[in-house]
């Protein structure tokens, strides 16, 4: 009896150490993917960590000397507002693109075959062309002299110029402009995966298109949805080539205060700080995403 | 209750189906039968309205469904691969027609308990449908269908995706249901002993037509055409040429002698082009010797191939002239007839079949 009792333990014993070695052996495999990460994530995150938390010197350089002054400038309102804006416009941005996208998406995951391709092909050749010129192509539309205000004041419409460039209505319209893509993509896979017979099964059962749509098309097509506001509204919080190009100087977002800091005024301490408040707005909001749609399994 | 009147589907310049009519009755079990790519599923679609018709017209319980869309005709379907909601509990695919049709709550939950009894899903109401097994998801699909008390309830090969013996019991199961809720079933299958199992009647259907429709036994017994004989059971067939023998006897010219067959159901031209069709099951072997071979009466052959099938075994004879048969002898008679073994084949008067040539 007490043999077999150690004999018991004794073998409990030794799985859980096969355990542990395989853990072990797991992690060793692992490592050169710790390595890319350590060295190209985690520790030029924590350079910028330790520029945040130390006192400026004369100079720009960081003093080994613990502060939180950086941070607490952050609150004063003028900055609280740019990160309100940056916030709102990329909610914004990431709201528009979905309901853009969505019909789109949806044409084209229905578009005949033989169609499907070439209207793809459509959607993402912007891609293809650099992002700045065809962010300079919005400016010459938009500005005093350009194309809207140019056929307008033809038209008579219009006696003065328009000045819609350097608006924050610009800038949406660029980050909508640039973002789109990323929105229509996931969406229209999450759609062209869609099973026809589920569809043909809703309307079977006395379902009129629209409660086919609400009740099925969408819930199933949500994770596609999910992924797109993920590559929409993550990098339109920290965007900052649209908003200095069509913003000028009157818009400024988080993303360019982050790059003046570091570029003009050259206070990396103070560029920092705010670079990690905006991780941590991001890191904040996907949690309460993930937490509000319970979307398990899409990151 | 349902009318199929010169129904055609055509897709580009494929005939998918060429002009059928039929006419089920309420309450019926009425089963398309026949090969891969004869219609089956499309004519089944054109009565949900998944399709529409290139002409012709369908009537559910005499009304004209024209372009009635199909959330509008009081059909449901059980499709093959069951097609339930994977973001939905298996209580609420159950309940959908009825939520999406605004039931009251209340009637809801009684309706839907009693289909979850009826097909013994009790348990399993919270299950998403990825989470049950394939004769599971197969209940609920049919659940999800009955709930709603159709008209008519449509079934595209439902028991496609399960082993024999579930669909075997299912089978049973799917008989029960429709015994007990009367609801009229249109079925389709391409395992002819499934329909036969199931139906009161058969459509054979044949590239977009309807080559016979009859009861189980009549279509089996009774084939109208070459292709019904041997699409359904199996089949040994002589060919020759037609000769009435007066009254209601027939026979064929096959080889030089004369068989006797029955009257064909479908006249057939005076010494034109007929098959004779022998159920192996209608074949009677027996040992002959030599002297008993030469005689002229008989029809001679030699045994190659004897088949172990369980409940019975297939013995392969081979003619004098080459055309092999196949018979089909009860377990206990096994070992009589071995390979090699010279033996006599016979068959009842009245079993052969004559049907046209084709
Ligand atoms: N949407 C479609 N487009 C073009 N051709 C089609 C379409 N649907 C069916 N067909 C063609 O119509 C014919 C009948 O198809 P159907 O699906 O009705 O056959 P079936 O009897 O159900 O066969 P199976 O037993 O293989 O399911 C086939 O030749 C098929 O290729
Ligand atoms: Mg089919």
């Amino acid at each position: 009896m007490a043999t077999s009792q150690t004999l018991a333990r004794e073998s409990a014993l030794s799985v859980s150490e096969v355990k542990r070695r395989k853990v072990v052996g797991a992690h060793l495999l692992l490592l050169p993917a710790y390595l890319w990460l350590g060295l190209f994530f985690l520790f030029p995150l924590l350079i910028i960590v330790y520029y945040s938390l130390t006192v400026r010197g004369p100079l720009g350089a960081s003093e080994a000397a613990f502060t939180l002054e950086h941070y607490a400038r952050l609150w004063d309102p003028l900055y609280a507002r740019i990160l309100w804006r940056s916030l709102w416009l990329a909610i914004a941005t990431t709201l528009i693109t979905i309901v853009l996208a969505y019909p789109f998406a949806y044409a084209l995951a229905r578009a005949p075959q033989r169609w499907k391709t070439s209207l793809l092909l459509l959607s993402v050749i912007p891609f293809w062309t650099n992002f700045l010129i065809r962010t300079y192509a919005w400016m010459v539309i938009l500005r005093s002299n350009g194309l809207v205000n140019a056929v307008l004041s033809s038209l008579g419409l219009i006696q003065e110029p328009l000045s819609l460039l350097f608006t924050p209505g610009a800038v949406l319209l660029g980050l909508v402009y640039g973002f789109l893509p990323f929105m229509i993509l996931p969406i229209y896979a999450a759609i062209d995966r869609l099973d026809p017979s589920l569809l043909e099964a809703a309307a079977d059962l006395g379902a009129k298109p629209w409660q086919t749509f609400v009740q099925v098309t969408l819930p199933l097509t949500a994770p596609g949805i999910a992924a797109g506001v993920l590559l929409v509204f993550v990098p339109a919080l920290g965007m900052f080539v649209i908003p200095d190009l069509m913003g000028g100087a009157k818009v400024t977002l988080i993303g360019n205060l982050i790059q003046n800091q570091f570029l003009s005024a050259r206070n990396w301490q103070f560029g920092s700080a705010a670079s990690v408040v905006l991780m941590a707005l991001v890191v904040l909001g996907l949690r309460l995403y993930k937490r509000f749609f319970r979307l398990e399994g899409v990151f | 209750m349902v009318e199929l009147v010169e129904l055609t589907k055509r897709f580009g310049n494929v005939t998918a189906v060429d002009g059928i009519s039929l006419s089920v009755r309420a309450g019926e079990f009425l089963t398309l039968l026949g090969p891969s790519g004869c219609g089956k599923t499309t004519t089944l679609r054109m009565i949900a309205g998944f399709e529409m018709p290139t002409s012709g017209q369908i009537l559910i319980d005499g009304i004209e469904m024209g372009e009635t869309p199909p959330y509008l005709r009081p059909v449901n379907t059980v499709f093959q691969h069951y097609a339930l909601f994977p973001h939905l509990s298996v209580y609420d695919n159950i309940a959908f027609g009825l939520k999406v049709k605004k039931v009251k709550p209340a009637e809801i939950k009684a309706r839907v308990s009693r289909v979850v009894d009826m097909l013994g899903l009790n348990g399993l109401e919270s299950r998403r449908p990825r989470q049950l097994s394939g004769g599971q998801q197969q209940r609920v699909a049919l659940a999800r269908a009955l709930v709603g008390e159709p008209k008519v309830l449509l079934l595209d090969e439902p028991l496609g995706a399960l082993d024999l013996k579930l669909r075997q019991q299912i089978q049973l199961e799917i008989k029960e249901l429709q015994n007990k809720t009367g609801i009229t079933f249109i079925y389709v299958t391409h395992d002819q002993e499934e329909a036969m199992t199931l139906s009161d009647r058969i459509v054979v259907m044949r590239a977009g037509r309807i080559e016979q429709i009859g009861t189980p036994r009549q279509i089996y017994t009774m084939p109208e055409t070459r292709f019904v004989a041997s699409f359904i059971g199996e089949a040994n067939i002589f060919e020759g040429r037609a000769v009435a023998a007066g009254g209601h006897s027939w026979a064929i010219e096959w080889n030089g002698r004369m068989l006797k067959a029955r009257m064909p159901v479908r006249p057939v031209p005076q010494g034109g082009k007929v098959a004779m069709i022998v159920r192996p099951e209608d074949i009677r072997l027996s040992r002959v010797d030599d002297a008993e071979a030469s005689s002229d009466g008989l029809l001679v052959g030699k045994v190659v191939e004897e088949i172990y099938g369980g409940s019975h075994v297939r013995i392969v004879v081979q003619l004098t002239n080459g055309t092999r048969l196949h018979a089909r002898i009860s377990n206990d008679q096994a070992g009589l007839y071995p390979v090699g073994s010279t033996v006599s084949v016979a068959w009842p008067e009245g079993s052969p079949i004559l049907v046209a040539g084709d």
